[in-house]
């Protein structure tokens, strides 16, 4: 009988119910579904997670993976009545690589959340994600899987072991500038270009004192290459100064769009992460206005008009050297 | 103090800032001497007024050997039979990754790698050009100008067939060649970090 029920064990696929799929595992890391609920509520947003624990030194990485790698891809399988799920990125930690080369991600243990709007009345819901990720130490090993997982629908019922996990994962997100935890804090950022040749992005946190581990982390910039940031605390705040490289030799835009996330910063003792995406211009300079378009046009004229002017002042020559 | 704290900052920026020397569309391609696995030394000059792909690359770098195994590289050289195409191995002679030439030429036989590859083990020229993932591309135009840095396509993944990529590379050397310029001329590289 125990030999029956072994090799059933062997030959009948693992079935993935409730708040958990089955692991996918290598030598380097350990991937699954999960989501808060032994059984979920039938309507509303859906909440899941993509749960790494990952082998001491090795990472996944953050929406912008830094110099190398890349971030997790995740492709749901269309399912009845449930919405196409967003993958959100939880803050970042920055890993220095050999060659001053940096990453951005995560190591040990995380879960990226999901959310998806779910409306059904079936009692049951199959999950189904197809996921790339790389995973990296100094070296990466790319890998692939699909991941599924089995939710029952009804009354809800929380899991003990899921939920906590996914209450920290969502407690991790940053949050936009003024909204939330984030409210009262402002942030601001401007190209500072008055070196032309090393043009740096300057963001500007006011409402939040940065704590020792403070990071700022730029999203991928299809303009620029982006140096190690500085900062400085200040009396409100803190100043970020970021280095940047256009991807173009001399190709600063006027304005652009940037998003940033902050972390590890305090308001009212409570320590928060904070994101925003703003389009944003260059840097007033302090002896006076900056160099927009207009600006440049106008300057064009009047240098026009005063080569113009010593043209006609100039005599004629004969030719000859004199 | 408000003086020496902003002197500081901006000592710092510019430390920050030189990890980001080289490699702009546009600016000249700095110039490398390098030995190729049969030991003979290739010059960025030798190639004057002909148009030169750069890929860095590391066999133990699974994007490249991917990239290798699919011919990717590969049948554009032979797509673009005038165009000079250079791999570029940066990985530092000290890291496990560091592959001995009897070993590279092995590799490059079996995936029918048929440009030259070189060594730069001290990692100077991958530097000074920037490079930072395996695959990292480059195109060198005719007047010795970088005219595209990135990625190879658009799917690090490799989810997708070939034939459905973007691949920045091919479309850059079709413009290039046609006396246009490559668009886009830059995009973000991915893949393993270089093995300084």
């Amino acid at each position: 009988m125990k030999a029956l029920l072994l090799t059933l064990a062997l030959i009948v696929p693992l079935q993935a119910w409730g708040a958990a799929g089955e692991w996918a595992e290598n030598p380097e890391s350990r991937v699954r579904l999960i989501t808060p609920w032994q059984v979920a509520p039938q309507s509303g947003e859906l909440r899941m997670g993509l749960h790494f624990k990952l082998a001491p030194g090795w990472h996944v990485y953050w929406k912008n993976s830094g110099d190398a790698g890349f971030p997790p891809v995740v492709v749901f399988r269309k399912t009845p009545d449930l919405g196409d799920p967003e993958l959100l990125w939880p803050a970042p930690e920055r890993f220095e690589l050999p060659g001053d080369l940096v990453a951005f991600g995560y190591e040990d243990e995380v879960v990226y959340p999901l959310r998806a709007k779910l409306d059904t009345q079936a009692d049951r819901l199959r999950l189904t994600a197809d996921v790339d990720y790389l995973v990296c130490q100094v070296d990466c090993v790319p890998y692939r899987y699909t991941l599924t997982l089995d939710q029952p629908l009804g009354t809800p019922v929380p899991d003990p072991g899921t939920m906590p996990l996914l209450d920290r994962a969502w407690a991790s997100l940053p949050t936009p500038a003024g909204q939330g935890p984030s409210q009262g804090i402002t942030t601001t950022a401007a190209l500072d270009v008055s070196r032309p040749s090393a043009p740096v992005l300057e963001v500007r946190v006011k409402g939040a004192r940065p704590g020792p581990e403070s990071q700022l982390f730029l999203e991928s910039h299809e303009a620029f290459d982006t140096g190690k940031p500085v900062s400085q605390a200040t009396a409100d705040g803190v100043i970020y100064r970021v280095p940047l490289k256009p991807r173009e030799e001399g190709k600063v835009p006027f304005t652009t769009t940037v998003g940033w996330t902050v972390t590890h910063l305090a308001r009212n003792g409570q320590p928060l992460n904070l994101e925003s995406r703003q389009q944003i211009g260059r840097k007033e300079t302090p002896g006076g206005p900056a160099f927009t378009p207009g600006l440049v046009a106008v300057l064009a004229l009047i240098s026009l008009g005063l080569w113009g002017l010593l043209r006609l002042s100039k005599p004629e020559t004969t030719g000859g050297k004199t | 103090m408000r003086k020496i704290t902003l002197t500081m900052l901006l000592l710092l920026a510019l430390s920050a800032a030189a990890a980001l020397a080289g490699g702009a569309v546009g600016e000249t391609a700095p110039a490398f001497q390098l030995k190729d696995l049969d030991g003979k030394t290739r010059s960025l000059a030798d190639y004057k007024g002909k148009v030169v792909v750069l890929e860095w690359l590391n066999p133990n770098c699974p994007f490249s050997d991917r990239h290798a195994r699919e011919k990717t590289m590969s049948s554009l050289v032979k797509k673009h039979g005038s165009v000079v195409w250079l791999g570029i191995n940066s990985t530092s002679s000290g890291h496990q990754d560091f592959l001995q030439p009897a070993e590279h030429k092995a590799w490059a036989q079996k995936n029918g790698v048929n440009y030259a590859v070189l060594y730069d083990e001290t990692g100077k020229v991958g530097k000074a050009y920037g490079a930072k993932t395996t695959p990292h591309m480059f195109i060198v135009d005719e007047q010795g100008k970088i005219a595209y840095n990135g990625a190879i396509d658009d799917d690090p993944s490799g989810r997708t067939a070939a034939a459905q990529r973007t691949n920045y590379v091919d479309g850059g050397l079709i413009a290039e060649l046609a006396g246009k310029k490559a668009d886009p001329a830059a995009t973000k590289p991915y893949g393993c970090s270089v093995k300084y």
